[in-house]
């Protein structure tokens, strides 16, 4: 018979040797560092051209570099890779480095060439012809032609999603034709001066390559899915651009490699991968930035992370103006606020700066109703400043002088943006100062978005961000404040105001920029003087990054105001040898 | 007559039976509340912006223009065709998206679930072997710790003392940028790993697998520990383990073998119910660790009101939950038949 206490010590000493062991183990995998599995050395080659941008100041290197040049930047979601679908932040800078466009802007908001070497406009404005350079390369290998440009046009406005917008109201697909294969004619409905930006927004898709990838039968007729699946699937790119699609991780990240026969240029210690990761999560951020696996955050950060961080050693903050502008949309059609005396004393009420000083330090004050980083922005000759004594005298002047508590005002703010609230608090003690009684209520986006919808349930106030599509002053002044936007989260005011309507659509359709410009500041001034919102920032972006290691131009202000060339990752540089320093 | 009988006295198929049904009952109840949320999902999808011509063309193909009961007709239509239908926020099918991501949380609830299982026997045969001794009261402590701090707060901590002060583990993902992937065949990057031989991934996805296993299984374990040391303590205060005592046999073999059995049944119960719902608490773990997963694809499917992703994601879950079940009750069965032939 087995004695009873000889199995218990038997049974011990197994347990005291499998623990040794997985402990043994463990050790091993907590101490050990995986070498890397892949080594990479590029070589870049100097790629003549003619352009120079006010971004770039030195020529290519052609030397190999020692280390690979590793950029990673973290972004609110991993990107769409359809230049059709995408147009949010995260993809929209995918596109923007993958794919080549007509045009280029620059730093001032104008634009210059690009794929496209010049480009010459009918008089009536309705015929753009764009000349193409030669010898441009897909990353397939083939040359870029107007067919390929022609093409994504096509393709762009028939699956009507991600920047179609901008093209769909103004191109005619049908009179659009290719002249040869370097000259594509784009034949406008009417004419609409800043066409030019709208370019910008045509990411071309090599055409051969994304036939070859159709399904059928598709939403799109003949044209299956457009090659739709095939593109979101992240197998390859079908881009020009300085970067390629290298690995599509799908809901964690996307990387990017540089592609060595680029035509244009790169800074010369642009980066050879780039990493887009799609988390926001603070305390990973902080994390990531602080073991220097992180080179640029999200614009997302609470401002007491972004504190945390500009104290690591080597991390700094950029703060990059950008023409979003963020409104206290005042409902024009519902009492009290249809009353301009009502809406002028909350505008004279209000604390401008207190809601920079304490709520947002890192935003610039709005004074009109676009951001004064677009073209045609007006400056107010007296901007609006809080004086509350002026405010209850422009109150007096109201027909609801007398019976404001019968008038409670409704003021909407978005749950998903927790700060947001601490401004309708500040407005409504603000109000309380001038006999307003202010209701501040926290919204869900989507309920804002379908209560927006209709007048009966909008509220008197709702504070948004909004940004433009392209920089000039139209683009806000037409997402704003037309009629047409009625019934969208772009507009509580309820203006429908066609005197209003027909101003900017006669700025849309001017082709000479200075009288356009001269017509956005009188739209602009009329605007003014309706006191239809309260304007209160303008955005000021802010990122933390390793200023040790990383030269990041849009930190110093030199950027593009359009959404996505903040990272055009190859005027972007970094130094993997002070990154090694700080790492000791 | 007798071949139907005979089959629902079979416990297991009874079961599948049953399973079917609560399923069928679950995608109606959830296929109907995610309709009744406010927000145009068409709209939301394609942004402000897009033409409504084309907002329309996405109504009808999600078939949003019909009555929900239609609505319903089409999706089980899809589902017998092995479709969930598109969702709205990756373009694609979200049958297609769940492949994606669930292995990643499957991988992240394995590791989870076996260290809770050990961690909570050993915490609470530990704590019940001596109750109210200073090691008693110390697990007691601990549990009140890990029951009161949600799993998320776990991440945060444990990333902040491991990843950001020590340095010892990785902060985010399943596998470091600087090694190669294994080529995917099940989506568990460990086992793909091992499949394809390649031990530095292998090692390194076990490092990244670590700190959010852990974060989740905290809670569960001083949950369970607390449970299973609380029957432990019942049954060793039985008559019968008195009569064990009484006939000579030692105190651990009573421990081990009398008494740990029958305390085990309630735990198992409690710790296939916690296995299971690691799933859903697995959302603000995967977000602070960019872990791509089935919960954070759930959660992100519910902000954005991707109709068909809610209802896929709900279903992945439900069905989790009654194979969780049915192990559990099987393992039970085995522990103590009474409870099989009861059911019969």
């Amino acid at each position: 018979m087995l004695d009873i206490r000889s199995v218990s010590k038997t049974m011990i000493t197994i347990i005291i040797i499998i623990i040794v062991v997985i402990g043994g183990i463990a050790a091993y995998i907590i101490t050990t560092t995986p070498s890397p599995t892949t080594t990479t050395t590029i070589t870049t080659k100097t790629t003549p051209t003619t352009i120079t941008t006010t971004t770039a100041t030195t020529p290519t290197l052609t030397t190999t570099t020692p280390m690979e040049r590793l950029l990673r930047v973290s972004f609110a979601n991993v990107p769409y890779l359809d230049p059709a679908v995408g147009s949010d932040e995260a993809s929209t800078v995918y596109l923007v480095n993958v794919y080549d466009t007509l045009v280029y802007p620059l730093s001032n908001g104008t634009v210059i060439p690009n794929v496209a070497e010049k480009w010459i406009v009918s008089n009536d404005g309705l015929i753009w012809t764009f000349y193409l350079r030669k010898g441009v390369k897909f990353h397939s290998g083939r040359e870029l032609t107007a067919y390929d440009v022609d093409f994504s046009l096509r393709r762009l406005i028939t699956i009507g999603e991600g920047y179609a917008y901008l093209l769909t109201p103004y191109v005619d697909l049908n009179k659009t034709k290719v002249v040869d294969n370097y000259t594509i004619q784009i034949v406008l409905k009417k004419a609409f001066g800043p066409f030019i930006y709208a370019p910008l927004r045509l990411y071309i898709v090599d055409s051969e390559l994304v036939k070859s990838h159709i399904k059928k039968p598709g939403p799109y007729g003949e044209w299956g899915d457009f090659g739709k699946d095939w593109l979101m699937s992240g197998e390859i790119d079908a881009g020009s651009g300085p970067y390629m699609l290298a690995e599509y991780k799908r809901g964690e990240s996307v990387t990017l490699r540089r592609f060595a026969q680029y035509w244009g240029q790169y800074a010369p210690n642009a980066p050879d991968k780039v990493v887009m990761l799609g988390t926001t999560e603070p305390s990973t951020i902080r994390t990531l930035i602080s073991r220097r696996e992180l080179e640029i955050t999200d614009q997302w950060q609470p401002l007491e992370n972004i504190d945390a961080m500009s104290k690591i050693k080597g991390v700094a903050i950029a703060k990059v103006a950008m023409p979003y502008e963020f409104y206290l949309m005042i409902n024009n059609k519902k009492p009290p606020t249809d009353d301009l005396h009502v809406r002028k004393a909350m505008a004279l009420a209000f604390d401008y700066d207190s809601a920079i000083k304490d709520i947002n330090p890192y935003e610039r004050r709005a004074l009109g109703p676009v951001p004064s980083t677009l073209i045609g922005y007006w400056q107010p000759d007296k901007p609006i400043t809080r004086n509350v004594t002026a405010a209850i005298e422009e109150l007096k002047k109201s027909k609801y002088w007398g019976q404001l508590d019968k008038y409670p005002i409704e003021y909407w703010w978005v749950a998903e943006v927790p700060w947001e609230e601490r401004v309708g608090l500040l407005f409504k003690v603000n109000m309380e100062e001038i006999g307003l009684k202010v209701n501040v209520v926290k919204k869900p986006w989507l309920s804002v978005v379908e209560s927006l919808s209709k007048l009966d349930t909008s509220p008197h106030i709702v504070s948004i961000f909004v940004a433009t599509d392209y920089p000039e002053a139209g683009s806000m002044l037409s997402n704003r404040y037309h009629s047409r936007v009625q019934g969208t989260w772009q507009q509580n005011e309820w203006l429908n105001d066609t005197k209003l309507d027909t101003m900017i659509e006669d700025a849309l359709s001017t082709l000479d920029l200075n009288t356009r410009i001269k017509k956005y500041q009188d739209v602009e001034k009329y605007i003014f003087n309706l006191y239809p919102s309260i304007y209160v920032y303008e955005h000021v972006i802010v990122r933390a990054y390793q200023a040790y290691y990383v030269d990041f131009p849009a930190a110093k202000g030199n950027v593009p105001p359009i959404l996505g060339y903040e990272f055009d990752f190859r005027w972007i540089q970094v130094y993997p040898e002070k990154r090694a320093e700080l790492l000791g | 007559m007798i071949k139907i009988r005979n089959i629902l006295n079979n416990i297991l198929l009874r079961r599948v039976l049953y399973s079917i049904l609560v399923l069928i009952g679950l995608s109606m109840l959830i296929f109907t509340l995610a309709r009744l949320l406010p927000g145009d999902p068409a709209r939301l999808a394609l942004g402000p912006r897009a033409p409504e011509e084309v907002v329309q063309k996405y109504r009808e193909m999600l078939h949003l223009d019909k009555p929900i009961y239609i609505q319903y007709f089409y999706w089980l239509n899809d589902v017998f065709h092995l479709s969930l239908g598109q969702s709205l926020v990756t373009f694609r099918d979200v049958s297609d998206d769940i492949a994606e991501f669930l292995p990643a949380t499957i991988e992240l609830i394995l590791l989870a679930g076996i260290i809770l299982v050990i961690g909570a026997f050993i915490l609470g045969v530990i704590s019940g072997r001596k109750p109210g001794s200073i090691v008693d009261n110390f697990m007691r402590m601990f549990a009140y710790i890990g029951i009161s701090i949600p799993a998320f707060v776990w991440a945060i901590i444990f990333q902040l003392i491991f990843a950001y002060w020590f340095n010892i583990f990785p902060a985010v993902g399943r596998i470091s940028d600087n090694i190669t992937p294994p080529p995917r065949i099940t989506g568990l990057m460990t086992v793909d790993s091992m499949l394809s031989g390649n031990i530095l991934a292998f090692i390194d996805s076990i490092k990244h697998l670590i700190l959010p296993a852990l974060a989740l299984a905290i809670g569960p374990i001083a949950q369970d520990a607390r449970i299973l040391r609380a029957n432990l303590v019942e049954n060793i205060g039985k008559d019968y383990v008195l009569n064990l005592k009484s006939h000579g046999i030692s105190e651990r073999i009573i421990y081990f073998k009398y008494a740990l059995k029958p305390s085990m049944i309630p735990v198992i119960t409690v710790m296939g119910l916690d296995i299971a719902s690691l799933i859903g608490n697995a959302f603000l773990v995967e977000v602070i660790f960019n872990w791509p997963g089935l919960s954070r694809y759930g959660i992100t499917a519910m902000l954005r009101k991707d109709l068909n992703a809610i209802v896929g994601v709900t279903l992945v879950v439900g069905v989790i939950f009654i194979i969780a079940n049915l192990i559990v009750d099987l393992i039970i069965y085995s522990l103590d038949p009474r409870i099989k032939y009861r059911e019969r």
